[in-house]
């Protein structure tokens, strides 16, 4: 990996007015010539891993807990445990991934998620976001039924099948979910049908 | 004997190797069962990966002001304190305006102290602390450092290394580098950065000089001339330019 461990540094932050909070990026200009490379910073490297991961990290939690704020406070613990760290570890999609995934497990069975959950599901029925009532219905329906099918699938296959959803390899996910990476392959055929099946029978089929 | 699960899946994500693979595909070829299969795994997945969509929120930026530093109690009484040294300013500025008030011969005499006092080593230390960067190049021949100006503060910790590339990180402020093939140009004027070079033995020569005076010499790993060198094999070179 083209990375030099630096020295942790602490948060050198500043603000820019097109993409809020961001990382200070360049400490030197240089003209550069043949040959040479720029040596980054932690700070910039961090960037650099938020600017990969982060949109696939949130909508991994999002999806998987059907909750966005939760999804975005997790997320960015994951990226402040990251910075924290003080170094970039070799895959940084799956350190992130995987200290996300621990968060939102200890998180999961909190009353403060329920109470979110409630004040979610409230905003969520609000029907202003759909340009015709109609619409509005009609996708308010089916993204119920997806989000109660989703809940009614076992937890692994949930969070299997989203780690798919985002392009993870197996080798991946059977790291990251500690599973076997032979029957990978087994269990994401299991969940697909376990999904499908959910879906299909609708609401209140359990 | 059809195919599991496990092989229909791994060909349809291309997670198989090349010989199982072709093992797959002659299956398929023949087998309209398992064919069916692969594509009915394949439509299944492609709507469900569409209805996951249906879930989906925009992503909200990260605000790592707050995140990296979540006192905001802190940053209230900060705030108070900026006010009340505002205010206390301001009612400085009143006093010393007015006619005949003893806080101008005050203030004066606080410049006239000010102006004698030595600047603090490492420069005004703000809270948060600045990230290193740097550039890494790899010389052509004899190869020249130039720092444009000598430094009050800041100093250039130097090491011979094994590998082949000068690197140079800089600690501080933003210094602007400019390099060729055969030199590195450094426009430190007014800078209080500090500096750590690496130096690769295997260069023909390297000759560093702070505004025109060379403060390090070396020639295929032999230092000829330099600083001081430190417990943990740097080189401390003075940027005051004092030491020739």
């Amino acid at each position: 990996m083209d990375v030099l461990a630096f020295p942790p540094r602490s948060g050198d932050v500043t603000k820019s007015p097109s993409r809020g909070l961001l990382f200070r990026m360049s400490q030197i200009t240089a003209i550069r010539s043949r040959g040479e490379r720029m040596i980054r910073s932690f700070p910039e490297l961090v960037q650099e891993a938020y600017d990969a991961h982060y949109a696939s990290i949130f909508r991994y939690l999002d999806r998987l807990s059907g909750d966005p704020d939760l999804a975005a406070d997790i997320a960015q613990e994951a990226f402040v445990r990251l910075f924290r760290r003080g170094s970039l570890p070799e895959r940084p999609d799956h350190w992130l991934v995987t200290v996300a995934l621990n968060l939102f497990r200890n998180e999961r069975s909190t009353a403060r998620r329920r109470e979110r959950l409630r004040d979610a599901h409230a905003a969520e029925l609000a029907p202003a976001a759909f340009s015709s009532p109609a619409e509005g219905l009609d996708a308010l329906r089916v993204r119920a039924r997806v989000r109660e099918a989703l809940d009614r699938i076992s937890g692994r296959e949930r969070e299997l099948l989203l780690l798919r959803a985002e392009g993870y390899s197996y080798r991946d996910m059977a790291t990251i979910l500690e599973l076997n990476e032979a029957s990978v392959g087994t269990l994401l055929a299991r969940a697909k049908r376990a999904f499908g099946i959910a879906y299909e029978e609708g609401p209140h089929a359990s | 004997m059809h195919l599991d699960d496990e092989s229909l899946e791994r060909l349809l994500h291309g997670e198989l190797d090349p010989g199982p693979e072709a093992t797959v595909r002659s299956h398929l070829a023949s087998c309209p069962s398992c064919e069916a299969r692969l594509e009915e795994s394949r439509a299944l997945e492609s709507r469900l990966f569409g209805l996951l969509g249906t879930l989906d929120h925009e992503a909200p930026e990260i605000d790592w002001n707050s995140a990296l530093h979540p006192t905001s109690t802190r940053a209230r009484a900060g705030s108070r304190i900026a006010a009340s040294i505002a205010f206390l300013l301001l009612a400085g500025g009143i006093l010393y305006a007015l006619p005949d008030s003893p806080v101008r011969g005050w203030i004066d005499r606080l410049r006239g102290m000010d102006a004698t006092e030595a600047p603090t080593p490492g420069g005004s230390r703000s809270e948060i602390e600045t990230p290193v960067s740097g550039l890494s190049l790899r010389p052509a021949g004899a190869f020249e450092i130039d720092f444009e100006d000598s430094q009050a503060i800041g100093a250039i910790r130097l090491r011979l290394v094994r590998t082949p590339e000068v690197e140079i990180r800089v600690l501080g402020s933003p210094v602007q580098l400019e390099s060729g093939p055969d030199r590195l140009s450094v426009s430190n004027a007014n800078s209080q950065s500090s500096y750590e070079i690496l130096v690769p033995e295997s260069a023909a020569s390297i000759r560093l000089r702070v505004d025109g005076k060379e403060l390090f010499l070396s020639q295929r790993g032999e230092v000829q001339s330099a600083g001081l060198l430190d417990s943990t094999g740097f080189y401390v070179l003075d940027l005051g330019g004092s030491r020739p």
